[in-house]
């Protein structure tokens, strides 16, 4: 070898040492200088979060019957873009035709591409979904860009079958996107307790909304790499965090007599057509809502009609049922006891300025028939003794003027009104239900301290909130009880309410097989701006049995209620309801019997006059 | 010689383990893929029993029931709650 070939090759091998040395040098920088920024731009196209969305609280009723549950399904949509792409076209065609997608490449002009894959997947969709081709074709037309949703609401069952078919028709453009939708069973139901979820599956209204938080889960999250099929790769799974499921809540509500009490409100909404009604049915000694039901309705499926809550969200004037309070606050006071004499005036009074008059000529009741007749004079001679602050004190105790704290949205507390505010008549017009504003299920927890034994139980509506595996129950909101009257004042004042029903107004309400406390309510309809109007009332009742040992209570409120053949009075109208509600309601609840059967065969007969109001 | 049978050696050795972590590495993605089909098969079964549950409770609404049996004319329609004897079952 001579020294010029040794020299080329020292040159050659200088040069390869230099190339590779630089080569080295940019490794070693792009290593150690760039290597956590390159790295971090590649795993944004391997690797993925993908999050788990946790699934919402269902709703259940106190026997686990289903009322609200989260469903997964799934919206067909078309990518306008992707559906005019000439790749997924001919990808589309090459199926149908059975040629290879090569081949089309020249075969068709782009608008006959195009036409041709728009007539085949209209023809594709319109077998799968029914919908007719000219219909379909017209929507799939109507836009360029963007996505256009052309079914809503696919079960999974019906989706899987669809994916099978757009898959096997090579149909691009088309997709099926995985959403949520909330499940109501019983969508004629409950609705106005229940209330519902909005598109983001947030409670918008009723249970949903109150229970909100504790009905939203904890979204879960896995970070993966995916291959070039954009699909995970499980050995490089790396932190995977699993959903929390919202909890699910049970109400005190028995679907059951839920189902009775609807039947029934719609059979009276055909009789009397009402402004409204609403009905209330408790279990006084735990104060668990048993029922509640409004009309007008809410449809929970088409979202359509009244929103709120009648039973809690809307005010009245009781009239009779009122009386409750004067009679309570005087026995309890011991100004009054039930067989006091008290002077009704022959059904006209006005010694004070004002005028009161009563439905029939009295002349002097004991305390007890002056409440079975629901006489206003006799009840506000009954209340006088009290004072106003004796009796606003009452009102406030027996939790009018206040929320009852029950799990619903939009609760009223309705209006009692301080005693300053009050002019002359007020006292012996609230005395008898008027001038104050009270919601049924106020009126309904009131009678619920007689049926007591004079401890005010406030309602509840949930029984308990729990995790999905029922592993963690916890009991719904605790119910506050307080003494209101005395155990003797409610003893006698339930005697009164008996009595009521035995030769009083309320003998229509009697049950046979059951002593049944009750009291009947009429008042004059109040229209703002105008008054209390002429030939329009509010009819109620609320009673409670066995009156012994009260296990049901219920109070019917039907607003404005309209009869060509009937006198309408709390005591022609809700108590038959009430009725007719509580006989089926004992049988589906169990509660036994406890009077003879023959104690009410005459309540029928007894004539409107004798129970009027 | 001795050096070259050593490096053939290392190489061949290396080689050796290099071809086994690769079989590994892939019999781990492969089953990894059994996994995740199985994870998928039990999600869609999931999904499935929660739409059955769903449609059993959509077919026990009273009102949709009542309004089959009208529609059907059967002896059956408007049987008031309080007339159905619920059993329950022995503790």
């Amino acid at each position: 070898m001579d020294k010029q070939q040794q020299s080329r090759i020292v040159r050659a091998c200088l040069f390869l040492v230099i190339l590779l040395g630089s080569l080295s040098v940019r490794l070693v920088y792009i290593q150690f200088f760039k290597g956590d920024a390159l790295s971090e731009s590649a795993r944004v196209h391997y690797e993925h979060e993908q999050i788990l969305e946790a699934p919402r609280g269902r709703i259940f009723d106190r026997n686990g019957e289903l009322l609200a549950s989260s469903q997964v399904v799934y919206n067909l949509v078309v990518d306008c873009v992707h559906l005019r792409d000439p790749g997924l076209a001919r990808m589309g065609l090459a199926r149908k035709e059975g040629k290879d997608v090569k081949s089309l490449r020249y075969r068709y002009q782009p608008d006959e591409l195009q036409n041709r894959y728009f007539e085949y997947v209209v023809e594709v969709l319109s077998g799968v979904t029914r919908v007719p081709q000219p219909e379909l074709a017209k929507k799939l037309k109507s836009k360029d860009t963007g996505e256009l949703v052309l079914a809503r609401n696919i079960e999974d069952d019906f989706q899987r079958e669809l994916q099978k078919v757009l898959t096997d028709k090579a149909i691009g453009g088309v997709y099926l996107r995985q959403t949520h939708r909330r499940n109501y069973p019983s969508p004629q139901t409950l609705t106005h307790v229940i209330g519902y979820v909005g598109g983001d599956q947030k409670g918008r209204e009723g249970i949903e909304k109150v229970f909100d938080t504790e009905m939203t889960g904890i979204d879960g999250y896995k970070v993966c790499e995916r291959d070039r099929r954009r699909q995970e790769i499980y050995a490089y799974r790396k932190a995977s965090i699993a959903p929390i499921p919202g909890k699910d809540v049970y109400l005190t509500i028995d679907m059951g007599l839920q189902s009775e009490v609807e039947n029934q409100i719609v059979k009276l909404m055909t009789m009397y057509s009402p402004e409204k009604i609403s009905t209330v049915w408790l279990r006084p000694k735990t104060g668990e809502v048993l029922a509640m039901a409004n009309r007008p309705h809410f449809d929970l499926e088409s979202r359509v009609g009244a929103r709120r809550n009648i039973a809690v969200s809307d005010l009245y004037q009781p009239g009779s049922t009122f009386k409750l309070v004067a009679f309570g606050g005087a026995f309890d006071q011991g100004v009054v006891s039930p067989d006091t004499l008290i002077d009704c005036h022959d059904g006209e009074y006005s010694g004070e300025g004002f005028v009161m008059k009563d439905h029939a000529p009295f002349g002097k009741l004991t305390a007890e028939m002056v409440l079975a007749k629901s006489s206003n004079i006799g009840t506000y001679m009954v209340a006088r003794p009290l004072g106003r602050d004796g009796f606003h004190h009452y009102m406030d105790l027996f939790g009018f003027g206040r929320k009852t704290g029950i799990a619903s949205t939009a609760e009223s507390p309705g209006a009692i009104y301080p005693v300053n505010q009050w002019t002359g008549p007020s006292f012996s017009s609230k005395a008898i239900g008027y001038e104050v504003m009270v919601t049924p299920l106020q009126m309904a927890t009131a009678c619920g301290v007689i049926a007591n034994g004079g401890v005010y139980q406030s309602p509840v509506l949930v029984k308990g909130v729990t995790d999905s595996d029922a592993a963690d129950f916890n009991g719904g909101a605790q119910n506050r009880a307080r003494r209101v009257i005395s155990k003797e004042a409610a003893a006698d004042l339930k005697d009164c309410m008996v009595t009521a029903l035995r030769i009083g107004t309320a003998r229509r309400a009697a049950i046979p097989g059951y002593t049944v406390a009750g009291k009947t309510g009429t008042a004059r309809k109040h229209v703002e701006n105008v008054g209390y109007v002429d030939g329009r009332y509010v009819v109620s009742f609320v009673g409670f049995l066995p009156a012994d040992d009260p296990e049901l209570l219920g109070i019917i409120v039907i607003d404005d209620p309209k009869s060509n053949d009937l006198d309408l009075y709390g005591g022609t109208v809700a108590a038959p309801a009430f009725k007719s509600i509580a006989q089926e309601a004992v049988k589906i609840l169990g509660i036994m019997p406890n009077a003879p059967l023959e104690t009410t065969s005459r309540t029928n007969e007894s004539s409107v006059a004798s129970i009027r109001d | 010689m001795v050096p070259i049978i050593r490096v053939v050696f290392i190489c061949l050795l290396l080689g050796v383990v290099g071809g086994v972590f690769v079989y590994l590495r892939n019999q781990h993605v492969q089953r990894g893929d059994e996994i995740r089909s199985v994870e998928i098969e039990i999600a869609e079964l999931d999904r499935e029993i929660q739409l059955w549950v769903l449609r059993i409770a959509n077919s026990k609404d009273r009102v949709e029931l009542n309004r089959r049996l009208d529609w059907q004319n059967s002896d059956l329609r408007s049987i008031s709650p309080a007339n159905i004897l619920k059993i329950e079952s022995s503790p």
